[in-house]
């Protein structure tokens, strides 16, 4: 079920939130009980059959579970912690890469055998690496063992249950106890009602009508001429924002509906001014998660390399080009290659992953070569520093969003001038194949200025979070023009939004899934 | 808790309300404004205009009558029918939605106020004798807007409720294509008779088609309860045939439905040159198909009629 479904807007929504408040005045298990139901329906309305696997996911996770934590031998935590890492590894593996590893081989001939590939259960990403955060922070005494209607909420609440974001058990535990859950707040349905209209505005009004031109340019891109490609990439680089912003405001907002609260994810990365802050804002808590578990079990293996080799690990040692290499590049470009596999079997997510260790390595160097202070960084305008790092991850995006390497190279190539002019925007013959609803994408003018308006949003006004109040006091605010613009449950505010909400009603039948479901 | 002590209940109830009471009312009045013959006329929708015109005659009284999806509805010529077979001929057919979604309501409705014909003439595309094999695409949004539109209102309501999810996104879609349109002049007198002057054919001008690249067919296994349920109009004095509408030779799924269907239908599987066909994607025929598709049928009749007067089988 999709946040921006009607079905889940008119339906299932309310009917969980009316669940909630009635079952929350029995007791805390009841509570857990239609948490852990409604989050099961709203999965298994994709597809039944991939109930079975969730289910059976956290079964055994939960058992893995038994043998981790406080009161556990010593001896055997560390085996079955593999044993559990790599039993979730291999679930992933199978859904997500084996099949179009196979087809790949059978695409070049190394087996006869030609497979079908098998569909990716919605989420499955965002449920492993929850799960085997959980089991990881249990062995390291960080986390608590649950029971099993918890453990099943704290994996399955369907807030972050698709597409994250991925939370940790410290986060979300303490909130599942008695006190917290004891039905609704009017406060915090005011807010969360707030929140997930202000992503869905984003994902229906913005994301989905901006989607048809990337789609035509990246679909058909030996057709596109030099403007064409970049109206291309641009749009596509404010489908991605719009789509994943609206679907983490959709999501902090429905948690908070339930009085829970999540992890941002999404915090103006576009004003980044360096590609290590993007990475800060972008997706923050995938960001965090493989900054955890990934980055830093390869940076201390690599620098437990250094320790038995008799060199040192010190900040004045990554100074120099080898322990640079070292202790910043290697970590850096594995972590981003790990990464960008993970968003999918295909040598373009390599490519982008590679290519943003690349840019982490940089900008790393960058940071260390010109410390703070230098000439160097008074003489660099911070909306330059903008422009170079949205440029840089739009040059990503291309290899991220084109269906293989030689399409986006293309692209690329086209964006360069590197074929020439090409044909004018008007003269690009997929326009036709967009949409009554994003028919402004047809013309140049009207292209440009929607792209216009999406970057005055995106560089000029505060985020979703800054509007609501909810960033911590001590988080410093990016610069905007509207800087006191601060939502307040008044008549003004509700009806202002529930003008949007009625604008994102009306084309819900023209919405599509959000680009992160795919991962 | 974001405001839970310095904001009282009462406001951030009101404050709730117009999230709730606004889209409720949107999607209630939907119901009374959308099926409106006020919109109908104001939506550029020649289709939604002439919307089921087989249940507004009354007394024509029709020999043959053509019931079916769209390939019907764009390629029977009722006036090449009764030229070929000296029978009058009505063309009621719907786009396939109809279809899916009120089944045979439309049939019905005209049997109900005019004299059963000699021939009733079910005709459908191939992948159409499985109703659902392509529901998302053939004319839902009219066929829910007609359904609302009938008495018992709270009926047919409940009846689209089964499918919330298409009921929503009807009302949405409805709504913006209103707001759209609501500056529009009432269609003209031509738009407003254009089934009634083409005595129900609903002629398309699209392009020729060259190849059949554009021929996409649905997955679809032919409904044999479905088929069924349409003999079953059979009575006394009225020959029903199921027929299914040619395809091109070039077709890919020409010899699927050349071994599935001939053992269900009444005429002889055909095909027919694919410049017979137009290329805006839904097997329409064009002027040339549709004199081809309008021939086929009135010799089938032709036969039949022999039938009557020698006693022998076609």
């Amino acid at each position: 079920m999709l946040f921006s479904s009607a079905i889940f807007i008119f339906l299932f929504l309310p009917a969980s939130l009316i669940g909630y408040q009635i079952v929350s005045r029995f007791s805390r298990s009841a509570t857990l009980a239609w948490l852990t139901i409604t989050s099961f329906f709203f999965y298994g309305y994709w597809n039944p059959s991939y109930l079975v696997l969730l289910a059976a996911s956290i079964l055994m996770n939960y058992l893995f579970a038994q043998m981790l934590g406080e009161g556990k031998p010593e001896a055997n935590q560390s085996r079955w912690l593999v044993i559990a890492i790599l039993a979730n590894l291999g679930l992933l593996g199978y859904y997500k890469y084996l099949f179009p590893f196979l087809i790949f081989f059978h695409d070049h001939g190394v087996t006869n055998h030609a497979f079908a590939n098998v569909v990716l259960p919605l989420g499955i990403s965002f449920f492993t690496f929850t799960q085997i955060a959980y089991l990881i922070d249990l062995r390291q005494l960080i986390a608590k063992r649950q029971g099993l209607l918890p453990y099943s909420v704290f994996v399955t609440f369907f807030p972050h249950l698709i597409a994250g974001p991925i939370i940790h058990p410290r986060e979300l535990m303490p909130q599942l106890d008695e006190e917290r859950i004891r039905g609704l707040d009017a406060g915090d349905l005011a807010l969360g009602v707030s929140w997930f209209v202000m992503g869905l505005a984003k994902k229906v009004l913005i994301a989905d009508r901006m989607a048809p031109l990337s789609d035509v340019v990246f679909h058909n891109p030996e057709s596109a001429g030099i403007v064409t490609a970049w109206l291309g990439a641009l749009t596509y680089s404010m489908q991605l924002y719009f789509d994943f912003s609206g679907y983490s405001d959709m999501a902090l907002g429905l948690a908070r509906m339930f009085s829970i609260e999540f992890p941002f994810n999404f915090n103006s990365p576009y004003k980044s001014q360096s590609i290590i802050e993007f990475w800060t804002r972008w997706h923050m808590t995938l960001s965090r998660y493989i900054n955890e578990y990934l980055y830093t079990p390869i940076l201390r293996w690599a620098n437990g390399r250094r320790i038995d080799a008799g060199k040192k690990v010190t900040r004045k040692a990554s100074a120099t080009l080898e322990g640079f290499t070292s202790m910043v590049a290697f970590p850096l470009i594995t972590t981003m290659f790990l990464a960008g596999i993970w968003h999918g079997a295909g040598f373009q997510f390599v490519v982008f992953g590679v290519l943003h260790g690349l840019y982490l390595t940089v900008n790393h160097a960058w940071r260390i070569f010109t410390p703070q202070g230098h000439r160097f960084h008074r003489k660099v305008p911070a909306p330059f520093m903008i422009a170079l790092t949205f440029l840089g991850f739009l040059i990503s995006l291309v290899f991220f969003r084109s269906a293989n390497v030689h399409q986006a190279v293309y692209l690329l190539q086209t964006m360069c001038g590197v074929h020439g002019r090409g044909p004018d925007f008007g003269a690009f013959p997929y326009l036709t194949h967009i949409p009554p609803t994003s028919k402004f994408l047809s013309h140049f003018s009207t292209a440009a200025l929607s792209l216009l308006i999406c970057f005055f949003i995106v560089w000029a006004l505060p985020n979703t979070q800054e509007i609501l109040g909810q960033l911590p006091k001590d988080e410093v605010r990016k610069p905007s023009i509207l800087p006191n613009l601060r939502w307040r449950p008044t008549a003004t505010w509700s009806l202002g939004l529930t003008f949007v909400f009625c604008l994102a009603i009306l084309l819900l039948d023209a919405s599509t899934s959000f680009l992160y479901f795919q991962f | 808790m974001a405001y839970a002590g310095s904001v009282s209940s009462k406001r951030l109830y009101l404050y709730l309300a117009p999230f709730i009471l606004i889209p409720c009312f949107f999607l209630g009045s939907a119901c009374f404004f959308l099926p409106s013959r006020w919109v109908a006329v104001r939506s550029e929708n020649t289709y939604l205009i002439n919307l089921a015109w087989g249940a507004t005659l009354h007394n024509v009284n029709c020999q043959i009558v053509v019931y079916g999806d769209s390939t019907a509805m764009v390629g029977i010529d009722p006036a090449l029918i009764r030229q070929r077979t000296g029978l009058s001929a009505c063309n009621i057919a719907e786009y396939e939605g109809m279809t899916i979604f009120n089944g045979t309501m439309v049939l019905d409705r005209y049997l109900s106020q005019n004299q059963r014909p000699k021939f009733l003439i079910f005709l459908y595309s191939p992948e159409d004798f499985d109703p659902s094999s392509q529901r998302q695409v053939v004319g839902l949004y009219e066929a829910m807007t007609w359904r609302v539109g009938q008495p018992n209102r709270l009926i047919n309501l409940a009846t689209l409720l089964r499918r919330p999810d298409e009921f929503f996104y009807w009302a949405g879609l409805g709504w913006r294509l209103a707001l759209e349109r609501i500056g529009n002049r009432p269609a003209s007198n031509d738009i407003l008779q254009f089934r009634t002057a083409h005595q129900g054919q609903y002629p398309i001008d699209a392009p020729t088609a060259t190849e059949c690249d554009t021929m996409v067919r649905p997955p679809s296994v032919p409904n044999r309860e479905w088929i069924a349920g349409l003999k079953s109009y059979n009575r006394v004095g009225t020959t029903v045939l199921v027929d299914s509408t040619p395809m091109a030779p070039c077709d890919p799924k020409l010899s699927y439905f050349q071994q599935t269907l001939p053992p269900l239908i009444d005429n002889r599987f055909q095909t027919i040159p694919i410049t017979s066909f137009t290329t805006e994607g839904r097997m329409h025929v064009n002027a040339t198909g549709s004199v081809l598709l309008s021939n086929m049928v009135a010799d089938q009749v032709l036969q039949h009629m022999s039938v009557d007067a020698t006693g022998r089988k076609p």
